[in-house]
């Protein structure tokens, strides 16, 4: 009854797209006219995490632990991954910025756990 | 720490070299681990780029970027130290013994259809039978490959890469995974609704919450891999898994109320696959493992909870077998039935009806048995 089959999936998909968040928040931190390739690229990942009848399961999973951390804090999914698209599209980097960073936080989190329990086991 | 960070960074450029050293030659690897070493090197090759770039990397290196250059450091050196500690290790600690589950692996995929290439086996895992998706490597507990009661959980762990793997020829097995976990959220987000309309406190911390994501992140793709196992290979694995829990795991109910927890308790999973074999036509089959699964439980003396009930429906474990019977159906594997007459599905339904035709004689027959079978295969 081993984890690790879950663990390497878990590790795997945090990976991939909290490469795709540092790399727009260390632009978006020194340079605030972001191109408009990286931004759209952005806005398709979180539009995909906010889609409800996404029937794809790495979605599904990082929709639920972003929601689950918003749910701590209070926050509502929906309308916090809205105003980040919404932010991004006017490119308001004062407000998305910490917006993506927690959100990056969030994937950092799980990766690293998913990493220590895949070496630990 | 910018130099801190950089030397790091190049201590681990120079690590992923060493580790490509490592990865044993031609004539040390043998036929089976080829596929691993490729893998092995390309990948190291691509994390040591990746390392590169951070290093030299204008917006990583900004001091204001010090925190992600941190953040992709740790992931690109944990991906290292994966390769090392289970690919590396793999190929370097492989036995004669590899042979034979390599062998018994291929088959099993030649047999239900498989529709990905067979894993890599090896015989080092420590901590039961356990895959990595990604590196296309099972690994299964050292004297494994002498015993047959355990193999069944093999096909439990070929359901992962299903799951894991983008690639569009198992999409179809995944898109019905996304169904199922549709409809668990909507059951538990009515649940939490219908609790709000009828006064009933629901916190945050309420545990219909742990059940939500702990469906959503873990259960259910567990579950799939239980199903999958059940439709491929029948009933030897409900008894491999009946065997397990008597091994490892008593505690069939267990809810868990503060934690999300990685696999759905012992019993939720019989009653599943229970469901399942009974919807493939072996009724009596799964009648005779209930009655063996019951009398386990009163033995141990093991009570569910109301909580249990909330937590693993039986309508959901249905919806469960449904939508896992239509993805594995698209993707084309092979579902057992009673006149299976495969090799390994043979041996392996055979030997849980021999131990219990006669539980005391068994492991003798085990033997005689297992050895002829390794020079068949």
């Amino acid at each position: 009854m081993s984890s690790i089959g879950l663990n390497t999936n878990t590790f795997r998909i945090t990976g991939k797209y909290l490469d795709l968040l540092n790399d727009f928040v260390v632009k978006a931190r020194i340079n605030h006219d972001l191109e408009e390739g990286s931004k759209e690229y952005l806005i398709d990942f979180i539009s995909k995490l906010k889609d409800e009848n996404s029937t794809q399961p790495q979605f599904q999973l990082l929709s639920n632990m972003i929601e689950r951390e918003l749910r701590v804090t209070s926050k509502d999914f929906n309308g916090y991954l809205e105003s980040v698209i919404k932010e991004v599209k006017e490119n308001n980097t004062e407000q998305f910025l910490p917006k993506i960073e927690f959100l990056a936080d969030i994937l950092e989190t799980e990766n690293s756990e998913a990493l220590l329990k895949i070496m630990g086991e | 720490m910018v130099n801190y960070i950089n030397g790091a960074i190049r201590e681990a450029i120079g690590k992923g070299r060493a580790l490509m050293i490592k990865i044993p030659g031609s004539r040390t690897l043998g036929s089976h681990f080829a596929s691993l070493a490729n893998f092995a090197n390309s990948e190291i090759g691509v994390i040591i780029t990746a390392l590169d770039h951070l290093l030299t990397d204008l917006d990583y290196s900004d001091p204001k970027n010090l925190k992600s250059k941190f953040s992709k450091f740790k992931q690109l050196s944990g991906m290292l130290s994966k390769i090392e500690n289970v690919v590396i290790a793999a190929m370097n600690r492989k036995s004669d013994d590899d042979d034979f589950v390599n062998k018994l692996v291929q088959q099993i995929c030649i047999e239900i259809n498989y529709p990905l290439p067979p894993p890599v086996a090896s015989c080092l895992s420590q901590k039961y039978y356990h895959i990595y998706a990604e590196y296309g490597l099972i690994c299964i507990p050292l004297l494994e490959s002498e015993f047959v009661l355990h193999i069944p959980d093999l096909y439990h762990e070929l359901g992962h890469p299903l799951i894991a793997l983008d690639n569009p020829k198992v999409e179809a097995f995944q898109n019905n995974l996304g169904y199922f976990n549709l409809a668990v959220r909507k059951h538990f987000e009515e649940e939490i609704k219908r609790r709000e309309i009828n006064k009933v406190i629901v916190s945050k911390n309420d545990p219909i919450y742990i059940y939500k994501d702990s469906w959503a992140q873990k259960w259910a793709v567990e579950l799939f891999c239980d199903l999958f196992a059940t439709y491929m290979l029948g009933p030897a694995y409900l008894w491999s898994n009946l065997h397990m829990c008597t091994k490892m795991s008593w505690e069939v109910y267990k809810t868990p109320t503060h934690d999300i927890t990685t696999h759905p308790p012992g019993d939720a999973r019989m009653r599943c696959c229970m469901i399942a074999l009974e919807e493939i036509g072996f009724i009596e089959e799964a009648k005779a493992i209930k009655t063996k699964w019951e009398e386990f439980i009163g033995i141990v003396g093991q009570k569910h909870s109301d909580e249990y009930a909330i937590a693993f429906p039986e309508k959901i474990l249905k919806i469960a077998t449904e939508f896992s019977l239509i993805g594995i159906k698209e993707i084309g594997c092979q579902i057992t039935a009673q006149n299976t007459q495969d090799k390994v599905n043979r041996l392996l339904n055979d030997s849980w009806k021999q131990f219990w035709d006669d539980p005391l004689s068994f492991y003798e027959w085990e033997r005689t048995t297992v050895s002829t079978f390794k020079e068949h295969l």
